[in-house]
């Protein structure tokens, strides 16, 4: 297994954000997690990226133990994460967001004699933006970008330095809904090509039937669901307390 | 971003310019470009913090270090040679904020800058305090060897120190530049736009902070060195006072940190400034210094060097 998750338990105060989850993940499988507001889905990325320290259990990442691990750690074994607000250098460009992120992940950060905007590392970033259907924002500061494209060059930013699990913590949220399906295509169209696993937060149930070939449930801290999403999102719990009547 | 912009061909003529300029300006014009060029330096320095997001209040003690450093050298171990002179200066400089570094880097904002002003001054007591330092009096040099010549019975500023100061400078500003477009040098900017980010990232945030602020002491420490050859005099109070810091802390603002000319315009254009409200204004010179500023962060927000800057496309 590429991710083993075991018995993992986290409390905050009285409110159990996670009660004993079992959870494992396969080479390129791409898992939707959907669950009501407070269910723990983002409580569960936290500890698997090393950003909340679990209470109890293990997490096991192509058999070694990550648990413990913090954040930086756990990057650079090759778990990665997009945020819900992405996490970019507003006042830069985009070019120079893909660069500088590059340089990071190539251990080329102390280096004083090579520039770092050659037009080697130009053209690298905007093959990269190509693959993402971005390459029309290459000349724009990151603060001029339309809110999607802010998301995908989160994401962007993400699998520099081929990671083999991605983490996407609602890719599609303050995304017109025209938009959405779109986006989350060329998202998922890329990282695909990359061979890299993914698990991707989701509200919109439509994207989760579309692009998942896994859900898993979370209600109350617990996982409700686990399976493929044509079982798991007409399963009448998840039905009932996650997805509602009207899309079942 | 336009990769054929030659910035390393305008330095050369910048500092071409400069150069020529000894046959064609008069001799108080000449003194104030060299003393420009020695207080840019520091300045130059404070550019490299603030593309951090950082300032410094206390950038005056590198300065004194470097003047002190080069006055002893002269007066207790003899040395008369202004290139080991000033080489006396840079590794103090590189020494000292190499130390202090592992400390300051801890420090955001106006601790940062509170805790270099907290250094300087207390260095400022230490000499003030210390008769086998000059007390407040410091120290004077004579005659000094550039490359081993000497003008005899000549004024201090002579084509050799000149030439000597205005190379030297223009091989720190190429340094600069280099830093600054190198992968070491674009971490500041991330560092500055989003440290959080930056750290996510694997920035070693704490690493790039300490690496700037020893350049920056270091050309600090120069442009003391530099200007204690020019005067031939230092005291604790024109170096390491906190006045001479928040002088220095001025121009920054007015020059900005755009590009590495910005500094040495700034510090160009407040001696001028200074050297005529001085001159015409003797009462109410530093009202002139306080509204040039204020135009200049009106008008020029990201300091004289934006007047230079590219259009972004």
């Amino acid at each position: 297994m590429l991710l083993d998750v075991k018995r993992l338990c986290k409390k905050f105060g009285s409110v159990s954000a996670a009660k004993d989850i079992d959870f494992s993940m396969a080479k390129n499988e791409v898992i939707g997690v959907i669950g009501s507001n407070g269910a723990g889905k983002t409580t569960f990325c936290n500890m698997i990226t090393g950003y909340t320290k679990a209470d109890s259990g293990q997490i096991f990442f192509n058999g070694k133990e990550i648990t413990n691990l913090n954040v930086q750690e756990i990057k650079n074994i090759g778990i990665h994460r997009s945020f819900q607000i992405p996490q970019v250098f507003e006042n830069l460009g985009v070019l120079e967001n893909l660069i500088i992120t590059d340089l990071v992940s190539n251990n080329n950060q102390n280096s004083f004699l090579e520039d770092a905007y050659t037009e080697k590392n130009f053209i690298k970033a905007i093959n990269l933006l190509k693959k993402f259907s971005l390459e029309s924002f290459k000349d724009k500061l990151v603060k001029e970008l339309p809110q999607g494209a802010r998301k995908v060059l989160d994401i962007i930013i993400a699998i520099i330095g081929k990671p083999e699990i991605i983490l996407l913590d609602e890719p599609t949220s303050g995304i017109s809904t025209n938009e959405k399906i779109v986006v989350m295509e060329t998202i998922i169209k890329a990282i695909k090509k990359l061979n890299i696993a993914v698990i991707f937060i989701e509200h919109d149930m439509e994207i989760v039937e579309k692009f998942a070939n896994r859900v898993v449930a979370f209600y109350n801290g617990q996982i409700l669901g686990d399976g493929r999403p044509e079982e798991i999102l007409k399963q009448k719990d998840v039905v009932k307390y996650i997805v509602g009547s009207s899309h079942a | 971003m336009n990769l054929k912009y030659n910035e390393n061909l305008l330095l050369l003529l910048f500092i071409f310019f400069f150069v020529v300029s000894w046959f064609l300006l008069p001799d108080y014009a000449l003194n104030t470009v060299c003393l420009s060029f020695c207080n840019g330096l520091v300045i130059l320095g404070l550019l490299l913090l603030m593309r951090l997001g950082l300032v410094s209040f206390g950038h005056g003690m590198y300065y004194c270090l470097g003047g002190y450093a080069v006055a002893m050298s002269y007066n207790f171990l003899n040395i008369k040679e202004a290139l080991f002179l000033i080489l006396i200066s840079i590794t103090v400089g590189f020494l000292i904020s190499f130390a202090l570094g592992f400390f300051v880097r801890r420090f955001r904002g106006i601790f940062f800058a509170m805790l270099n002003l907290a250094l300087s001054m207390i260095l400022f007591g230490i000499i003030v305090k210390s008769i086998s330092l000059g007390s407040t009096d410091g120290f004077g040099i004579k005659e000094v060897y550039y490359f081993g010549q000497i003008i005899e019975g000549e004024k201090r500023l002579n084509i050799y120190s000149y030439s000597f100061i205005i190379i030297l400078s223009g091989i720190m500003m190429s340094f600069v530049m280099k830093y600054l477009k190198s992968s070491s040098g674009k971490m500041l900017d991330a560092i500055k736009e989003n440290e959080i980010r930056s750290a996510y990232l694997g920035i070693a945030v704490n690493r790039h902070i300490h690496k700037a602020y020893i350049f920056s002491g270091t050309l600090a420490a120069l442009g003391g060195g530099l200007m204690v050859l020019l005067v031939g005099h230092i005291t604790p109070e024109d170096t390491a006072y906190w006045t001479k810091s928040g002088e220095f802390v001025f121009v920054a603002i007015l020059s900005g940190s755009l590009n590495v000319f910005a500094p040495l315009f700034g510090a160009l254009f407040f001696e001028f400034i200074r050297s005529y409200a001085l001159f015409y204004f003797p009462n109410t010179w530093q009202m002139i210094i306080g509204i040039i500023l204020i135009i200049g962060i009106i008008y020029l927000p990201e300091g004289i060097g934006s007047i230079f800057k590219k259009r972004r496309n």
